[in-house]
């Protein structure tokens, strides 16, 4: 299969840049594995085998720049310039080294409101483990030692711009609708809708509110023991908690949401979920039971979960 | 050191430690401050200062600007108390629009 392969990396303007860097090297158990002279920080995880996986710019801001997601062959960039143009959104080729570490890349901004890059190559770094007889997860490393960058939420202005968004991603990316909240009239909008490429639940997920901006991503854990342990590391470093440990209705995720020291909302996504397919039905969940599919547990809305969140840069 | 804050829009009084900012300090008491990710990037804690001095840490400018902050309007979570004082919350101003598409929070 050709096209999208999974999230590539996120883009993050922070606050303060040596509070992120002790942030995410320390709790999150990411390494620094480049570092730009304006200060800019790239950051792998250690089951990651290309080069960064997040990017951190020191800002005046604490907002959100874009998402890049990785397609697998360097055709599939022409490939889908075409594919995207003709669906009427104009794209931005862009050589490589404009995203660092990466070749050629194309920048557009979805219906959604996002912008995204994608690119086929980055620089092969290889897992911490290595990849001959390698150990099952590494015996260095700090903190919670999250695998990899699991999903993004984004949130879109309306009803009007989820939908727009998930089209674009389900028609033109390829991506297939694992699950949707349904409201108004008869269930005939989609308040929130989760997408995938990879066998996981989602590689992206669209929820309406007021503002365009970011609402979460998330790092991989195995299962709920290793929640619970990242959640006594937060607790040991104060960092603010969102949504204790808790069950995702919607994914049947493992979750704790947190949030970084810009105030960014991450969450520790754990377990599979199910086996996400092409052919699966499309989970979905109505108006009045989508508490349930949030937070599974308390069935109600809990923590910050619609306030707070990230805005767009360059909105 | 603790600090008394008065929070005038709810008219109640509680402690802040010195070494705490204001969301981190008064979030343990039920319903007195609002919701949020008391490290700068949601906005939501936007408060006025009437009163007391206080050291503070970079604040987002997509939220507070120059003169926002020139004017004693601030974000909580990046404000740590040197005295007592008294705040006001600023509740986020919700467009007819916005209204519309707050589907979640409704």
């Amino acid at each position: 299969m050709s096209g999208v392969m999974r999230l590539g990396h996120i883009d993050l303007n922070v606050l303060d840049i040596d509070k992120s860097r002790t942030y995410y090297e320390n709790i999150m158990g990411m390494n620094v594995v480049r570092e730009d002279d304006n200060g800019t920080l790239y950051l792998k995880c250690w089951d990651e085998w290309d080069k960064y996986s997040l990017i951190l710019r020191p800002s005046e801001e604490a907002t959100f720049n874009t998402a890049a997601y990785k397609v697998e062959k360097d055709s599939d960039i022409d490939d889908l310039k075409e594919k995207i143009e003709a669906y009427g959104v104009s794209t931005e080729l862009l050589e490589a080294g404009v995203l660092a570490e990466c070749g050629r890349s194309l920048k557009f901004t979805a219906p959604s409101g996002h912008i995204f890059h994608l690119y086929a190559e980055k620089t092969f770094v290889g897992k911490d483990v290595g990849d001959t007889n390698p150990r099952p997860w590494p015996f260095e490393g700090k903190g919670i030692k999250a695998h990899w960058i699991d999903h993004v939420l984004l949130m879109c202005e309306g009803p009007e711009n989820v939908m727009a968004g998930t089209k674009f991603f389900q028609e033109v990316l390829e991506f297939n609708l694992a699950e949707q909240v349904c409201v108004g009239p008869e269930g005939s909008l989609q308040a929130a809708t989760w997408l995938a490429r990879t066998s996981t639940p989602h590689d992206i997920a669209f929820v309406a509110g007021p503002k365009t901006g970011m609402h979460h991503f998330a790092f991989f854990l195995d299962g709920w023991n290793d929640i619970l342990r990242a959640a006594d590391v937060m607790a040991m470093h104060d960092v603010k908690i969102d949504v204790t440990p808790q069950r995702h209705g919607i994914t049947r995720g493992e979750t704790i949401y947190f949030f970084d020291p810009s105030g960014h909302r991450l969450e520790t996504f754990a377990g599979l979920g199910y086996l996400m397919q092409p052919d699966m039905p499309t989970v979905t969940w109505t108006e009045d039971e989508l508490w349930r599919g949030i937070f599974y547990h308390t069935g109600i809305e809990n923590g910050a979960f619609t306030t707070a969140y990230t805005l767009s840069a360059y909105k | 050191m603790k600090y008394n804050i008065l929070v005038k829009d709810k008219a109640r009084n509680h402690t802040c430690n010195e070494n705490k900012n204001l969301m981190d300090g008064l979030s343990i008491y039920e319903n007195l401050v609002p919701k949020g990710c008391h490290n700068g990037a949601c906005g939501v804690c936007k408060i006025h200062i009437s009163n007391g001095d206080y050291s503070k840490l970079k604040m987002n400018r997509k939220h507070i600007s120059e003169e926002d902050e020139n004017n004693n309007i601030v974000l909580a979570c990046k404000v740590l108390p040197k005295t007592d004082m008294k705040i006001e919350f600023l509740p986020k101003t919700i467009s007819n629009i916005d209204k519309n598409v707050y589907i979640l929070g409704n």
